[in-house]
């Protein structure tokens, strides 16, 4: 197994903007780190394959997502059934290092569905058109818009904000 | 500012990232290669098992089949493997049965997506389930939901997680889904409910897949078929 010079800048020019990303669904930076390397992991393993691929970074960026969002559903899980050990755990306490723009808007996040997280992150975060993250989440640009409609809603309601969409 | 605007603009990082680790890179592909020389050691291992069992089994089988026609035995090795594999025993009333629902009516199957806001899709998700009974095994950590009455008509396979009163499937093309289950022995058989919590994945049938699974998995309440499996 060999990581090409195509794979390196490929890493250098993608990483950090999926680890931000899978952040937004996880809310933990160091989590998100573990998840985004497991993704590129996965791309050197099929970059034979991958690298032929007209965008292999949106390759990675679905697999991230994907393993991010049931990383996300296994956390809770668990913490159904460690509640008590779990009890008052700050889920941004390994976000020390990298914190966002808007601590309170990050916070609200944390409150939707993964599924809404992903979307918000790709459409506002990384600024993807619908059609474009619906095929980064494998679903019809209708679930999409419901899935930012729904997030827009539930976080204006947290926040006490206004919902003002241009999207849908 | 609208939530929109905040969005736009909030959800970046504070400042410069970090900068890149090239090092990372490396220690990925120590990783990959450790996995790659896991794999194939795990492959020559359970072939070599399968080949030792085959083996063992030959002058058995043989001797079964001494009064037909000689048989040809070939030692057969597994086609494909997984990197790990663990056990689960599972405890919850839930686990290790085969369960099965009546056929599917349209008002039950309806009625299941009261309240949701997603009534509209009822009647285009009901057309797949019109008439069918829904097949739902778990054991041993492994899950399949299969539509049918005479014959499997859709099917899905995935894993299932027991955490108190809910279970998690995990699909692999329905996503993730959480229900809470209640679960109660009578005189004939066993009956469980599921009632949805949350579902994640693909749209099924044209609908957001909570339509389905509600229609599917919360319309009718399963009861215990012994003997029965696809």
């Amino acid at each position: 197994v060999q990581a090409t010079d195509e794979y390196r800048w490929l890493f250098r020019q993608e990483y950090r903007s999926v680890v931000w990303t899978v952040n937004v669904v996880l809310s933990d930076y160091a989590r998100s780190e573990e998840v985004a390397q497991d993704a590129f992991l996965r791309l050197l393993e099929k970059w034979d394959k991958v690298s032929r691929y007209d965008r292999p970074g949106a390759w990675v960026r679905r697999v991230a997502i994907r393993m991010a969002v049931r990383a996300d559903r296994r956390e809770q899980v668990r913490r159904r059934r460690e509640r008590t050990a779990t009890a008052g755990r700050d889920a941004g306490a390994d976000m020390a290092e990298v914190v966002p723009r808007d601590a309170a808007l990050m916070d609200a996040i944390r409150q939707l569905p993964a599924k809404q997280r992903a979307a918000v992150a790709l459409h506002y975060l990384e600024d993807r058109p619908v059609q474009e993250v619906a095929d980064l989440l494998d679903c019809a640009p209708a679930t999409v818009s419901v899935h930012l409609h729904r997030a827009r809603q539930r976080l204006a309601e947290t926040l006490g904000e206004g919902v003002e969409s241009h999207v849908d | 500012m609208s939530i929109e605007d905040r969005l736009r603009s909030g959800l970046a990082p504070e400042g410069e990232p970090p900068s890149v680790d090239d090092r990372v890179v490396d220690r990925l592909v120590d990783r990959a290669r450790r996995r790659h020389r896991v794999r194939v050691g795990t492959g020559v291992g359970a072939a070599a098992v399968a080949t030792a069992i085959a083996l063992a089994a030959l002058p058995q089988v043989q001797w079964n089949q001494s009064d037909s026609e000689p048989a040809v035995n070939h030692p057969t090795t597994p086609t494909e493997y997984t990197e790990t594999w663990t056990f689960q025993p599972q405890t919850a009333p839930i686990d290790s049965q085969s369960w099965l629902t009546q056929l599917a009516q349209e008002r039950p199957s309806l009625e299941s997506l009261d309240g949701t806001g997603l009534s509209r899709y009822g009647p285009r998700v009901f057309a797949r389930l019109r008439g069918e009974q829904v097949h739902l095994n778990v054991k041993y950590g492994e899950a399949t939901l299969s539509i049918g009455a005479h014959a499997v008509r859709f099917s899905w396979s995935g894993t299932y997680e027991v955490a108190g009163r809910q279970v998690t499937f995990d699909w692999a093309e329905l996503g993730t889904s959480t229900f809470e289950w209640q679960a109660k022995t009578t005189d004939l058989n066993r009956q469980m409910s599921l009632t949805f919590v949350s579902a994640e994945g693909p749209d099924q049938f044209g609908a957001p897949v909570e339509v389905f699974l509600r229609m599917a998995m919360t319309s009718y309440p399963f009861t215990t078929r012994e003997g029965f499996g696809f």
